[in-house]
């Protein structure tokens, strides 16, 4: 392997960590931050909410936080992929391995973005609903149980800006992925 | 060896598949015996996610824990808090409020027993590492050139297709619960269960959920064009009473007003209630009853009840007709709401009439009631 081509896939390969890492951090760092009567902060892998001074759980974020720990496996195997092209590349060892697995956990990386999207939509869907008075109207008057606000984190705003930034890394981790597996597949029809 | 080891990865294999087939099959068609992951809080401290409950079919009572499953892919461990009819109400433990009604129909399982997670998810996570482990150390450290021999792009489809696989199977199997995330939110709760009038006080009932009654901050009575302000008593944090003063009674009973409106700003724990109420009224005329040679007087209604009294006595002439002997004037009698007032008439002539004059709603009322002291013979 040429040197050039060597840090060609080192520079791949850390694109796809810290691909991996950033789409890990943008499920557990917080995104939204619920304040008012409602207390809490919602992530997409966990959420702590204090409604009426009583800890709620909801079975949607629930379902969220189950639906995440799948986009993390992805991202664990993405960045175990990227370390062990690192690895081996340091190693002087050219195999095969790295190219498929750089060009494998890309496309993992990308297929998984998109659930990982959704999840964050629905997600903001429901946390947005929090932003409310809540007022109600019973046989015993009009009841005002006061209110909840509903602010982004700084997390939120740089992850999910108009195109999520796991998305951006993704799809450069996905060029420069498969510009490697087309020289490699190049390599393998001139031998 | 091969052979034992050949039957038991096949034996592995029929377990697997069966165990799959509970579960999913098991959500379409009614099986003697089912098997559920936990994947919510709800059930919190009876059931954690990760738990797998053990369910059988057949039939079910209050306080057991049910699965219920309103489509393929949304199936729900809650425990039955009351069954009405046809209709079932379930609750998660951890849930601060109920479900909504279903049908006894949706009812597919009953809980019997759970293992819980840390009992099959450790030696899982702990043969998969493992595995993983020995698979990565045999592929990266030993054998890596063997993949010199593989068909380009045979891995990376590889990949892809077991992460297309997981993804289908987690998200066709985790349920997404429909309607908002508002609903189950232990938000304060206050209805009106009862307003009752006891004697000239107001007792207000209320159904308090999730918060306590603190407080009155405004407490106004309106009478016509008229606003009086009432005095309140919070009894255990749910219900009120409430003092009305006298005057706005007295006001509502001397221009025949049949109702008092109760403006209330009720502080909770968690915000305030504003409630308008109406208290109806009923007046009635005060009752005289003459008992031997006393004369009773009660006064049904919460205002003081002024009224001026004498005692007119007369006896029989010779000639049979009535005549005059004294009147006896008791003066101005004040009988507080809800009492009697009672007076012992001396015998003074064969006969008395005693004459009550008082306001009743506005209007000048005169009564008379006669007493007899010596019958003629």
């Amino acid at each position: 392997m040429k040197n050039r081509d060597r840090y060609f896939v080192i520079s791949t390969s850390l694109i796809g960590f810290v691909t991996g890492l950033t789409s890990f951090l943008t499920t557990i760092l917080p995104m939204y931050n619920v304040s008012g009567v409602v207390k809490g902060i919602v992530s997409l892998n966990w959420y702590y909410i204090v409604a009426f001074g009583k800890t709620a759980s909801f079975s949607i974020l629930d379902a969220i936080s189950f639906l995440t720990i799948i986009v993390n496996i992805a991202n664990f195997f993405v960045i175990s992929s990227s370390i062990t092209s690192i690895t081996f590349t340091l190693r002087m060892r050219e195999s095969p391995l790295i190219y498929e697995l750089l060009f494998g956990s890309s496309l993992v990386h990308i297929m998984y973005s998109g659930l990982l999207l959704g999840l964050f939509r629905v997600l903001s869907r429901e946390v947005v609903a929090l932003n409310t008075v809540y007022r109600e109207i019973t046989n015993a008057g009009i009841l005002f149980a006061g209110q909840s606000r509903v602010s982004e984190t700084i997390f939120s705003k740089i992850f999910f800006t108009v195109i999520p930034l796991p998305l951006i890394l993704g799809f450069t981790y996905l060029v420069f992925s498969s510009i490697l597996f087309m020289k490699y597949l190049r390599q393998k029809s001139y031998t | 060896m091969k052979i034992r080891e050949k039957h038991l990865r096949k034996l592995f294999y029929i377990v697997l598949i069966l165990l799959l087939l509970t579960t999913s099959v098991g959500r379409v068609v009614s099986l003697p015996f089912f098997l559920f992951i936990v994947s919510g809080r709800s059930m919190q401290p009876t059931l954690y996610p990760g738990d797998i409950v053990l369910a059988i079919s057949g039939s079910f009572k209050e306080g057991d824990i049910v699965i219920w499953c309103t489509s393929p892919i949304y199936c729900v461990a809650h425990r039955v808090e009351k069954i009405s009819g046809n209709i079932v109400y379930t609750k998660g433990d951890a849930n601060p409020i109920e479900d909504p009604p279903i049908s006894a129909n949706m009812v597919i399982y009953r809980v019997i027993g759970k293992i819980p997670n840390y009992l099959w998810l450790t030696p899982l996570l702990c043969i998969l590492i493992y595995l993983s482990y020995r698979k990565i150390y045999v592929t990266l450290k030993l054998r890596p050139w063997s993949f010199k021999r593989g068909e380009p792009l045979s891995i990376a489809a590889t990949i892809v297709a077991v992460f297309i696989l997981i993804d289908i199977l987690v998200l066709s199997l985790t349920p997404l619960p429909v309607g908002s995330i508002t609903y189950y939110m232990p938000k304060p709760i206050v209805e009106l269960k009862s307003l009752k009038r006891i004697n000239c006080d107001v007792a207000i009932n209320y159904n308090v959920r999730f918060t306590t009654i603190t407080g009155v901050s405004t407490c106004a009575i309106y009478v016509s064009n008229r606003t009086y302000g009432c005095l309140w008593r919070v009894i255990n944090g749910r219900n009120i009473l409430i003092q009305i003063p006298g005057e706005a009674y007295w006001y509502a009973y001397s221009k025949g007003i049949n109702r008092l409106n109760l403006a209330l700003n009720v502080s909770l724990k968690n915000g305030w209630l504003i409630g308008n109420y109406t208290i109806f009224l009923k007046w009635k005329k005060p009752t005289i009853n003459v008992e031997g040679f006393s004369v009773k007087i009660h006064n049904p209604n919460p205002i003081l009840l002024n009224l001026t009294i004498r005692i007119l006595y007369f006896n029989y002439s010779v000639f049979g007709t009535p005549e005059h002997v004294m009147t006896q004037n008791l003066g101005l009698a004040s009988i507080a709401p809800y009492s009697t007032w009672s007076y012992v008439i001396k015998e003074k002539s064969a006969y008395a009439y005693v004459e009550l004059e008082y306001f009743f709603m506005g209007e000048k009322v005169f009564e008379r009631k006669r007493i007899v002291f010596k019958y003629e013979k």
